[in-house]
């Protein structure tokens, strides 16, 4: 059996576990950014924010049967990386099982069916024009990421957009707060193993050029010390 | 009155089900719509076979025609800014596109022929919100979407937009 997901507010009320622990548990730096924002902006003044958090993760999630249990892992992996947050409402949370996720996104839920069980890609089937109208629909890093699926939403993609610069963001709405959704977190994992992130120069690096291309040390604390203090001064 | 339409069509899917609708709803689409005006009154006799959509799509894409039927029809040419970059779906739509990806595709499938474009843009809208907030490894894994990549090309993708230093 899989024990029920604790709430954030059990989390929080949890002895000697600082909250850098507790965030770096569950949450991803995107995850991070988008509830500091939600922290900052709403939550001292209105509990409501803390409650989405809570339901956020743990809603309707009371795993028993041995389908439950199979698909746990799935839901665990799904709340933990993505950016909008997995399953929906108790109405739907039956129709959920056995499909991959369930996602929440602009106030609403929105169901995430389950692949073919062949394996079949039926995405792929479809005819580009129909391709071009879900495209309509994507910004420029959504779009991105379907281009880096397979070769043929590659060439749509490139068509309609040529190169994307790394620094690419898109702010969306969520539960009523901005997110910001950077491109080089999106493709992180495309980028690895070989490939990592230098968030001091901002680029990806070669894995066994990290620290050689960091040939200035008292540079690099300087720029992060200059970094920081930017910050601080506001 | 003498100069009302006929009320009802039989529509036949591809499986040789004939299913009676209202002319309102079947004119949701505008293949039908168009063809309904082009043959006259004398059409609605006989029953319009559908030969690319099956029963239970059909039926589907019915259901989604009478719940609409009262909307008002969209502009022929409406490709304005305000119908794309927004993925909000009311939530009737939402729960009617709550099935399996086989059906949903179907569904967009059959709407693009029967041109019914509102249904068209909900089925759209309802992919383009698996795919919001995934990464490219989750969509393949949403999608079955097998990664036909090599690594050179891999490479060149990395390389022609700038994407990582190799230094």
């Amino acid at each position: 059996m899989v024990e029920k997901l604790p709430t954030v507010r059990e989390r929080e009320g949890r002895e000697s576990q600082s909250l850098s622990i507790c965030v770096s548990e569950v949450f991803n730096l995107r995850q991070l950014h988008s509830i500091i924002c939600a922290m900052s902006s709403h939550a001292l003044l209105d509990p409501r924010p803390l409650d989405v958090l809570d339901g956020l993760y743990t809603r309707d999630f009371t795993p028993g049967s041995a389908e439950d249990l199979a698909n746990s892992d799935d839901y665990l992996y799904s709340a933990s990386n993505n950016p909008v947050a997995s399953v929906g409402s108790s109405s739907n949370h039956q129709q959920l099982i056995g499909a991959s996720a369930g996602t929440f996104e602009y106030g609403h839920d929105i169901y995430t069916s389950a692949p073919p069980a062949d394996g079949t890609c039926l995405i792929q089937k479809l005819p580009t024009d129909i391709i071009l109208t879900i495209l309509d629909h994507l910004d420029l890093i959504q779009s991105t990421c379907l281009g880096l699926t397979c070769k043929s939403f590659h060439s749509i993609h490139w068509a309609l957009h040529g190169p994307v610069r790394l620094g690419t963001i898109t702010v969306c709405e969520r539960f009523a707060f901005l997110s910001v959704w950077h491109l080089y977190e999106m493709i992180r994992q495309w980028m690895a193993p070989k490939y990592q992130w230098d968030e001091h120069y901002e680029t990806f690096r070669l894995k066994q050029n990290m620290w050689t291309a960091m040939p200035d040390a008292v540079g690099y604390w300087r720029r992060r010390g200059k970094k920081e203090a930017d910050v601080v001064m506001g | 009155m003498s100069t009302e339409k006929a009320s009802t069509i039989t529509l036949t899917s591809n499986d040789g089900v004939s299913i009676e609708v209202d002319r309102q709803v079947a004119e949701r689409s505008m293949l039908i719509k168009n063809m309904m005006e082009d043959l006259g009154e004398g059409a609605t006799a006989t029953a319009v076979p559908i030969p690319n959509v099956n029963e239970s799509v059909l039926k589907k894409v019915i259901e989604w025609c009478e719940h609409h039927k009262n909307d008002p029809q969209p502009a022929q040419d409406d490709d304005s800014d305000s119908r794309k970059k927004t993925t909000d779906i009311e939530e009737w739509d939402q729960k009617f596109m709550q099935v399996d990806q086989e059906m949903l595709f179907e569904i967009i499938l059959a709407s693009n022929y029967l041109d019914i474009k509102p249904l068209l843009d909900v089925g759209c809208k309802t992919v383009a919100n698996m795919i919001k907030g995934k990464s490219p490894e989750e969509i393949r894994k949403t999608f079955n979407i097998t990664n036909d990549f090599t690594p050179e090309e891999e490479e060149q993708i990395r390389r022609e937009n700038e994407w990582a230093e190799d230094r």
